[in-house]
């Protein structure tokens, strides 16, 4: 059987876990416990990964990871993301300083995104409109990188499916 | 920086039949915010900006080479009296959001014909900035500037049809300011794969499945407000026009293509 994978990171309560659920062909395996980190806003968040997959047929499968949002699982980030097809990065706008945390895994996935095709979600956009896409997009250039920014509802099947077609996009692209 | 008021651009509707005349009305003020001009109807004996006429309506329009839209025909959705793939075809009963990417297009088209001809730049208001030639006076904004730079220069200095060449390939210096991308749904596509990559007009068309004439059209918008990066046809060698040595190394990269074609079927992206 041959295995891919896309990687979907990204803050806490970005909806890593729904993303992979609007796609995958089972409910999402998740490792969520009760959450203990008082900045988080919800009950329970994901200290291992979370796993779905996509069934290709003829013995091929797209695995889909969600790796854990916060900063003391980073270790695993770049474990996950090597050699996949593609990386996801969500951002929860509502948080107190969404820029920092694109930066933050951007840092953690750095020696990756040469390589990897990624695409930058950003989530809650509109309840919270600030920072905007563009700024995000700025942000992104000063650091010498061209990765879509798109807006995202989780919730949507049709907006992940967006987020995951931009990210096939470029890994065409990137064939040669 | 100042709001500046859309220019007013003229529809002809007499071709159509009631039914479609009716739609269009109820379209028109959702266009708005959607498009760069102000569309409305034409009067009576006015060709407008753009004619809309029947499929079954004689080819020759006394008067239309002098419309710089050009002519849009509408023809019954299901039948192909003309090929499906014609950016200049719309299927009735008229659906909003395919009038709406039309009338983008129709500007697109006008904004080239203001570049080529006096004429059209009369009818178009905003003409004269888009009739500057390539390369004028404004300074080119570095990949870092921030996106309300080139959404400023995008506002002052619309696409230049006529500086994009068909031979050479293209890629983004960085990722294109929103109000860039939110004019068609298949732009956010397009983006992504001239993030990647060097890409002609053809090889953009061929590997996003999106129709040539709207990779043109946003190839140009991008090129005109300094967005992409340019690379001559010699330095670049199409996936397709591989010497046959290349032809075994290339086989791994067809497996990887059809994977995630794979993947887009499963996904039901088309």
């Amino acid at each position: 059987m041959a295995d891919h994978k896309i990687v979907f990171a990204g803050s806490p309560g970005a909806g890593k876990t729904t993303a992979i659920g609007a796609i995958s062909d089972r409910p999402p395996i998740v490792t969520d416990v009760r959450n203990s980190d008082s900045s988080l806003k919800k009950d329970f968040t994901t200290v291992g990964m979370d796993y779905g997959e996509l069934d290709l047929g003829d013995g091929e499968r797209v695995r889909l990871f969600g790796t854990p949002g916060q900063a003391r699982f980073d270790f695993l980030w770049s474990i996950l993301a090597t050699n996949a097809l593609g990386l996801v990065i969500l951002i929860d706008n509502s948080r107190a300083d969404p820029l920092q945390d694109l930066g933050l895994y951007l840092d953690g996935f750095k020696h990756l995104l040469p390589e990897v095709a990624c695409t930058v979600g950003i989530g809650r956009t509109e309840s919270h409109p600030s920072p905007s896409l563009d700024e995000f997009g700025d942000f992104l250039a000063e650091r010498g990188l061209i990765c879509p920014v798109l807006p995202v509802d989780v919730r949507r099947r049709d907006d992940v499916l967006l987020i995951i077609d931009t990210v096939l996009a470029q890994a065409e692209a990137r064939i040669d | 920086m100042n709001e500046v008021s859309p220019v007013l651009a003229r529809l002809n509707v007499d071709g159509l039949s009631n039914v479609d005349v009716a739609r269009v009305q109820a379209f028109l003020p959702y266009c708005m915010g959607r498009t760069r001009c102000r569309w409305q109807l034409a009067s009576a004996g006015d060709l407008g900006h753009a004619l809309f006429v029947d499929v079954d309506e004689p080819a020759t329009i006394n008067g239309a080479h002098r419309v710089p839209g050009g002519i849009v025909r509408i023809q019954r959705r299901g039948t192909l009296r003309v090929p499906s793939g014609d950016p200049m075809v719309l299927s009735s009963p008229l659906q909003l959001e395919e009038f709406i990417q039309m009338l983008q297009r129709l500007e697109a088209r006008i904004a080239r014909a203001a570049v080529m001809t006096p004429a059209a730049a009369r009818l178009m208001p905003t003409a004269a900035t888009w009739s500057r030639p390539s390369g004028s006076d404004r300074t080119p904004l570095p990949a870092k500037a921030p996106a309300a730079a080139w959404q400023a220069q995008a506002a002052q200095q619309p696409e230049q049809g006529a500086s994009l060449s068909l031979t050479a390939a293209y890629r983004l210096k960085r990722w294109p300011p929103a109000g860039i991308l939110s004019t068609h749904r298949y732009n956010a596509r397009l983006a992504s794969f001239l993030s990647a990559r060097h890409l002609t007009p053809r090889q953009l068309s061929t590997f996003s499945n999106v129709d040539s004439s709207w990779c043109v059209e946003f190839l140009s918008a991008l090129q005109g407000v300094g967005l992409l990066d340019k690379q001559e046809a010699a330095a670049h060698v199409p996936r397709a026009a591989r010497l046959p040595a290349e032809h075994a190394a290339a086989a791994p990269a067809h497996r990887s293509a059809n994977l995630l074609g794979r993947i887009r079927r499963r996904l039901g992206i088309e």
